[in-house]
């Protein structure tokens, strides 16, 4: 059979479902006990199972499938959960992964048995049943046959070859039938049988649950829709819709979706409907308040019962769509010219028509709306753009545990924020730097655990991976309670490497030094332990986090552990800013980098050491002159008061002193090419209403 | 340089506009070439190489500006209603401006025209070859080594 038009789907499933068994896992070696996740994990195991089956992947498929006898025993309670199970089974997760891997690449899962894993799961079974019962050991063999029965038989409740008996009525779906029968549908139960060679169940009771929703609502499904969805079910199901049409009808479209064997249709009467507002109104002769009082009840009652019905009876499907990032990115530009046609409105409405007061009242009106109305597009787009950093942190745990095994060292990771949302293209990006930190924290971060005893530190290490949002960035911080940096050791090394002068080292704060590991000739040049290691890559993670518009620092304090934070910007491609004048020149500061705007006197402005600096609410904020450092001709000098952009970068601050303000402006970000020297204080360039150009200043570069 | 093979090849004249830089009269492949428009303002980029004039806004696509005078070493441009802006695409999705004194013509050359600089032949260089037209000498502009990094004095 040709199965090449579901790969895409059996990769996709695969992979979330070998990312659900290494976190169940995970759980399950802390709690060898969890019976919940056991469970899981073997679901997960017995689906995978299937679906490599299905796909022809005869290897995965074996070695799953041994996995699985594994978990089945340790679910019936026949052998317990042991650390060198637990290492196999990662292994053979991490042999299922490799198949995935060459499935990808090649549509073939490649030649390798794995056989030394499936002897470690055979070997492990005869050691974990040997106490278990001589009948252990067949249960074993079968299993693999008598699972498929075990997580369906759950949710399918006995089915007979008319699965329409199972088709309860209960109280509120009785209501939904009568009220239903009053506007003219009728009900019907209608039970589909499957082809046993049907290879996608759950996609064919889809199609005719969509089939049967095109002639009426679909209030009840046995088993319930999710169930039907997850295929938990043999190979047939029924439903109870409620509908104008006739049988006929009903039953030719659902044996137009292909691989239906058959379907039974039965019309399902009301039963007495009103029966307890009836008796109500029987022995009401002494209690008609009563009973009028119930009336409204009962009616107001209804509609929401009806409400409730359909909600029920509809397959609970994730209303998602696929859509390749490249639809969005096209979309996104469209955003982006819209936004730049409305900003054009923006400049011209109010000079143009400036003489015409009503017009241009109304001009003004309309184009507010449409500022309003680009705004939610464009924030809109953003949205489907974001990702949470789930996706890419989830594996972590894993990492961590491995590294803990590798390096003998104990270590725990904490994770908060996972669901912190960043643009797909920043999420696709930002994987390999943050394992390197956390590769990084783990092996010389960290102290060995008797270090940690030593210095009076919990034996187990712990990193921590927290992410959340500030302003228009996303922080990613990774933090560990190791033994930090020795600042002496980097300056030293330095000085050794003539990265840096002897001279230069004495001016240096301890935070320049740190950031000495950052560059790239250091990183090459040392070697890892020499300098509690850091260093080795540092400059590929600042590059890689530098070119999706972010930024990386690094704290230290020796003896108690560092802090990388990650800053990275929420959105990639529209931005709100300030515009300012320089010369007769326009910039955009981003907004998300300014913290106030201030009139300062020109005699307000000390020196300390040489440099302008200005005091300001008890803090003393360096001046950066744009126009020199930007070589701005003809700018305004000698001016009384100085206009003064005070912007942040985590905790440092920096006044820049411009000529003009402008305004607020939403910009559009667009590259200046790729021939032309980009200077790392221009982080792109923009076009403004009237068709010039503006380019954007990167604060962070600043301060 | 796949350009030169390919025109050494085709015995089919190739295309050329023709342009004056300086008091020199400079042929470029008609296949680079996006567009040509009036000078416009230029908005300038800080700490770009000196050559680069800056960036021009080209229907909502921001291009860079370079001035071939300044970057084969000559005069500073002086811009005059015949002045214009080349654009030029050496690759799919990157675009440059350039400044010529005046666009000429179209010249249509066919391989025994160009007389080919074969003496030096670096890639670098930022002339492939001359061709003969009209009793007049066109040098023919070698464009990838013409946006690369290098400047006419080194």
């Amino acid at each position: 059979m040709d199965v090449s038009q579901y790969l895409e789907i059996f990769i996709e499933e695969t992979k979330e479902h070998l990312q659900s068994l290494n976190e169940q896992l995970l759980v399950l070696e802390k709690e060898p006990e969890n019976k919940e996740t056991i469970n899981e994990i073997f679901r997960a195991a017995h689906s995978l199972k299937g679906m490599a089956g299905t796909m022809g992947y005869k290897r995965m498929q074996k070695l799953t499938h041994d996995m699985e006898n594994v978990f089945q025993e340790i679910r019936n309670d026949k052998m317990k959960v042991s650390s060198n199970l637990v290492d196999g089974l990662f292994r053979g997760l991490d042999a299922l992964e490799g198949y995935l891997d060459n499935i990808i690449n090649t549509q073939d899962e490649g030649t390798n048995d794995n056989q030394d894993l499936i002897d470690l799961f055979a070997k492990e079974l005869e050691i974990g049943l040997n106490g278990g019962g001589g009948d252990a050991a067949p249960a074993a063999a079968d299993s693999g046959a008598a699972a498929p029965a075990a997580p369906e038989a759950a949710p399918a409740a006995p089915t007979t070859t008319n699965g329409l008996d199972v088709l309860t009525i209960n109280e509120t779906e009785n209501e939904a039938i009568s009220k239903a029968a009053e506007e003219g549908l009728s009900a019907y139960g209608i039970n589909v049988e499957i082809q046993e060679t049907c290879v996608l169940k759950a996609a064919r009771a889809f199609l005719v649950f969509k089939a049967l929703e095109e002639h009426g609502e679909i209030i009840k499904s046995v088993p319930d829709a999710q169930a039907v969805e997850d295929e938990k079910f043999d190979f047939d199901f029924s439903v109870v819709v409620l509908t104008k049409s006739k049988e006929d009808a009903l039953k030719a479209a659902v044996m137009n979706v292909s691989e239906i064997k058959d379907a039974h249709i039965k019309k399902i009467e009301p039963k007495a409907a009103a029966k307890p507002a009836e008796t109500a109104a029987s022995g009401s002769g002494t209690a008609t308040a009563a009973a009028t009082a119930t009336a409204p009840a009962a009616a107001t009652a209804k509609p929401a019962e009806t409400k409730a019905a359909p909600a029920k009876g509809k397959p609970v499907v994730n209303r998602s769509v696929r859509v390749d990032i490249e639809k969005l990115d096209d979309l996104m530009n469209l955003v982006s010219e819209l936004i730049i046609a409305k900003n054009g409105l923006v400049a011209i409405s109010p000079t143009e028509l400036a003489n015409d007061e009503v017009r241009n009242g109304n001009v003004r009106e309309q184009v507010e709306y449409l500022e309003r109305i680009t705004t939610n597009i464009h924030q809109s787009v953003m949205k489907v753009r974001m990702v949470p950093i789930e996706s890419v942190v989830n594996r972590f745990p894993r990492m961590i545990r491995d590294l803990s095994k590798k390096l003998d060292k104990k270590m725990e990771l904490y994770m908060t924020g996972e669901e912190t949302e960043l643009d797909r293209t920043v999420i696709d990006e930002i994987g390999d730097p943050l394992q390197h930190i956390l590769r990084n924290a783990a092996d010389h971060g960290l102290e060995s655990n008797e270090a940690r005893v030593a210095a009076g530190k919990p034996e187990v290490g712990s990193i921590f991976l927290d992410a959340y949002q500030e302003g228009n960035n996303v922080i990613i911080e990774v933090r560990d309670d190791g033994g930090g940096i020795d600042v002496e050791k980097v300056k030293r090394k330095a000085i050794e490497k003539g990265t840096i002068t002897e001279e230069q080292a004495e001016s240096m704060t301890d935070k320049e030094i740190v950031d000495l590991l950052f560059r790239p000739s250091f990183s090459t040049a040392e070697k890892i332990s020499d300098i509690s290691g850091r260093g080795v890559g540092l400059d590929v993670v600042k590059t890689k986090i530098e070119a999706l518009g972010g930024n990386v620092e690094c704290k230290t304090v020796l003896g108690e552990g560092s802090t990388f934070t990650i800053r990275l910007p929420l959105t990639l491609a529209i931005i709100q800013a300030l515009m300012v004048v320089i010369g007769n020149e326009k910039y955009a500061i981003p907004l998300g980098s300014i913290q106030t705007i201030e009139d300062i006197e020109v005699s307000e402005v000390k020196f300390v050491e040489g440099k302008e600096v200005i005091h300001l609410r008890g803090s003393v904020i360096p001046l950066v002159r744009l126009d020199k450092i930007l070589d701005v001709p003809d700018s305004k000098k000698d001016a009384e008061n100085l206009t003064v952009v005070i912007v942040t970068k985590g905790d440092k601050l920096a006044g820049l002193i411009v000529d003009d303000l402008i305004g607020q402006l939403e910009i559009v970000i667009k590259s200046i090419g790729k021939y032309i020297n980009n200077c790392k204080m221009i982080s792109g360039a923009t076009i403004l209403g009237d068709g010039e150009i503006a380019l954007i200043l990167d604060a962070n570069t600043l301060v | 340089m796949a350009d030169n093979k390919n025109l050494a090849t085709t015995l089919d004249a190739t295309q050329y506009i023709g342009v004056i830089v300086g008091n020199e009269q400079y042929g470029i492949d008609i296949k680079y070439i996006d567009n040509i428009v009036k000078m416009q303002r230029i908005t300038r980029v800080p700490k770009a190489q000196p050559y680069f004039y800056g960036v021009i806004n080209i229907r909502g696509e921001i291009i860079p500006v370079m001035s071939l005078r300044i970057k084969f070493g000559k005069d500073p441009d002086e811009f005059d209603n015949k002045t214009r802006i080349l654009i030029i695409k050496p690759e799919q999705q990157a675009a440059i401006g350039f400044i010529v004194d005046e666009v000429k013509e179209v010249v249509n050359l066919v391989d025994d025209e160009i007389e080919r600089s074969s003496a030096n032949q670096d890639d670098k260089s930022f002339i492939f070859g001359v061709g003969k037209h009209d009793g007049g000498l066109i040098s023919l502009l070698n464009i990838p080594a013409v946006v690369s990094e290098k400047d006419a004095k080194e």
